[in-house]
């Protein structure tokens, strides 16, 4: 079956007064019907400008965004075509819906804006998308501030599906939520997937998130994909170095291991990014022929990865060298 | 754990706080808390809890019609409750420091780091303007910022979020308290970022003998840096002990439930469906009477709605806020989800 959306070569650049500010730098990637392809990567590392572009609200500065086949063009009738198929998921929901609109104008809106049925038929949409995300009539009558956080993403998730999209954006969709909370949505989300064959592209910096629901696992950094694969491959045979670092970071693994920190620094400015390979200042593996040339995504095992030395790591059983550190 | 605390009293010990806001249902309750030195306490909750408000009521920092109506806290055994603000003032920073989630929100943006760190040296030690520099400098080194020098004259939009909560933490200790309050210290920040902080807070907790009161909604970060591990849910603690023996062994429905919700493995590749707690934490007004947990929990009885469960402590000081409290041994935590 095709591709619900294909990126090929996208870039995304900001001009911005130190230079040329690459925040999406070369990305391909597909994602199949009724697929979750996860998104992690440390702020800055352009995630978000890459969902952006999936959504329209961004225009790439090349490469191209297809979406069921069709590449995304401008002008209104791409637009709306493209509102039909692709709806995005925000991180906190009091901020994405109109705090003066009553729940079912919200979820109803987009329909307005797509001049699709008449008034009447929108009430019977709005009750029958907002049982499907667990709301009941009585939800849809209330204000936004009337109800929880957890209600709120609810609705916001509604009104994403009400035009029967095929690819939702999540970006940091439950990262703003609970525990408890962020676990109903999470349960939600497979549902819904599950009854209607959907599709997401699920963006979070919660790697125990992301590993959970997605099918697949891109790392990002720096405008690059460097790591791509299976979720359960990427997770248990990590290659490239930043990568494990990010695993080995989170405190649940760190607790395992017994050892914090895995990376020194921070992710330098996408403005003036190292030469070779961008991860090379922060890497415990890099070598004089990091700095020269770029490496590029390549098949390695089960997955591919952007790393000149993934084998070598691989061999050294995902064993990282040890690293001194006050 | 605190070996180390023999006849002295406790750095912070806080004892059936009460917190209201005007005539409304007061938001915490029956709050008691004890850190001692050397103890990195951690305060964990979800979101209204009243765990940032017991932190603020601490530092005297309960902002609008807030206020402490009944219970006693002690810092190093003198109450702080009743007295003026100078002397409190005096007491922040000296005796106890903070560091609050957004690091960017709690830095001056118009003046420099070095300024900043200084300003606070000197406000609570009369020493002179270059002896506050160098400490600022010593300070610097001390929560591992690269070319302190430098950094001294940098404002905090040059920086980035790690370093500005180092900085924030470095005005935190400028005075050696003896505790130190961080709430959700990590939450703003990238995981790799976040491993960062977390060692250095913990190593400073280590060096300087430090009560570290750790507030945060991630239980991971807890077992990672705590000794003990105190749960509050609406306003008051439900569980509290060492935290192996609470986290391997939770014994109220709310901290399993906490414990299950959390992703692990993959769903694609055969993890469960996640045990949610179902609905969400009531407002102050419309928490409900008897147990406060009662109408999101899977093994409510009848007794629950009609009598508030004491704290009861039972072995090594593992004490359960429940009526009938979870032996992981016989219930399945799957129970949890229906």
């Amino acid at each position: 079956m095709s591709a619900v959306l294909k990126l090929t070569d996208l870039q995304v650049h900001h001009d911005t007064a130190r230079g040329a500010l690459r925040a999406v730098d070369g990305i391909s990637l597909e994602i199949a019907r009724g697929e979750t392809l996860g998104l992690v990567g440390e702020s800055g590392c352009g995630k978000s400008t890459l969902a952006r572009c999936v959504t329209g609200i961004d225009k790439p500065n090349g490469g191209s965004v297809e979406i069921e086949g069709v590449t995304a063009g401008r002008g209104k009738a791409a637009r709306l075509q493209r509102a039909r198929n692709v709806q995005m998921i925000f991180q906190d929901p009091s901020g994405a819906l109109n705090p003066r609109l009553q729940v079912e104008r919200i979820i109803t809106e987009p329909l307005s804006v797509a001049g699709e049925e008449s008034r009447s038929a929108h009430r019977t949409r709005a009750i029958e998308t907002a049982r499907k995300v667990g709301l009941s009539d009585y939800h849809l009558e209330r204000m936004p501030h009337e109800l929880s956080g957890g209600q709120r993403q609810r609705v916001s998730i509604a009104r994403a599906l009400v035009l029967n999209p095929n690819l939702l954006v999540c970006d940091e969709a439950v990262s703003a939520l609970d525990v408890s909370v962020q676990a109903q949505v999470l349960n939600l989300l497979l549902d819904i997937q599950k009854e209607l064959g959907l599709s997401y592209l699920f963006i979070s910096h919660d790697l125990a998130v992301v590993r959970y629901i997605s099918h697949r696992i891109a790392v990002m950094y720096l405008g690059r994909i460097v790591e791509i694969g299976a979720a359960e491959d990427v997770w248990a045979s990590r290659l490239h170095p930043y990568t494990q670092a990010l695993i080995h970071s989170i405190p649940e693994e760190a607790a395992k291991t017994g050892r914090t920190v895995t990376l020194e620094g921070d992710v330098p400015s996408p403005v003036n990014p190292p030469s070779g390979c961008a991860f090379r200042t922060r890497c415990p593996f890099a070598r004089a022929a990091c700095a020269e040339a770029r490496p590029e995504l390549r098949a390695v095992g089960s997955h591919e990865v952007a790393c000149h030395f993934a084998e070598e790591i691989a061999a050294g059983s995902g064993a990282e060298p040890e690293r001194a550190h006050g | 754990m605190s070996l180390n605390t023999g006849s002295e009293p406790p750095i912070l010990q806080i004892d059936k706080l009460r917190i209201g806001q005007g005539t409304k249902a007061p938001i915490v309750e029956q709050m008691s808390l004890e850190v001692r030195r050397g103890e990195t306490v951690g305060l964990v909750g979800e979101s209204g809890c009243g765990k940032s408000l017991t932190a603020l009521s601490v530092m005297g920092l309960l902002a609008g019609n807030l206020k402490v109506v009944g219970g006693t806290i002690r810092l190093g055994g003198e109450e702080i409750q009743g007295l003026s603000q100078r002397k409190l003032r005096r007491l922040r920073g000296e005796k106890m420091g903070m560091i609050f989630q957004e690091p960017l929100t709690a830095l001056n943006p118009v003046m420099t780091i070095g300024a900043q760190i200084a300003e606070m040296v000197r406000a609570h030690r009369d020493v002179s303007r270059k002896a506050a520099h160098e400490r600022a400098l010593e300070l610097l080194r001390l929560v591992k910022i690269p070319d302190p020098e430098e950094r001294l004259g940098e404002y905090p939009h040059q920086m980035s979020g790690g370093m500005r909560q180092r900085v924030v933490i470095a005005m935190a200790i400028a005075c050696n308290p003896a505790l130190l309050i961080a709430d959700e210290p990590t939450t703003a920040l990238d995981v790799t970022v976040q491993a960062q902080i977390l060692e250095l807070l913990a190593s400073l907790q280590r060096e300087e003998n430090l009560g570290l009161l750790m507030i945060t909604h991630d239980l991971d970060v807890v077992r990672l840096v705590a000794d003990r591990i105190v749960v509050m849910y609406a306003g008051s603690v439900v569980e509290e002990g060492a935290v192996e023996a609470v986290l391997d062994n939770p014994r109220h429905p709310y901290t399993l439930g906490l414990i299950s919700a959390r992703p692990t493995g993959s769903f694609a590749a055969g993890a469960p469906r996640l045990a949610d707690i179902r609905g969400s934490v009531p407002a102050p007004e419309d928490r409900p009477a008897g147990c406060v947990f009662r109408d999101r929990c899977p093994y409510a009885q009848e007794v629950c709605a009609t009598t508030r469960p004491m704290l009861e402590t039972g072995q090594g000081g593992h004490a359960v806020r429940c009526h009938f409290p979870v032996d992981r041994q016989t219930d399945a935590p799957k129970e949890l989800a229906q």
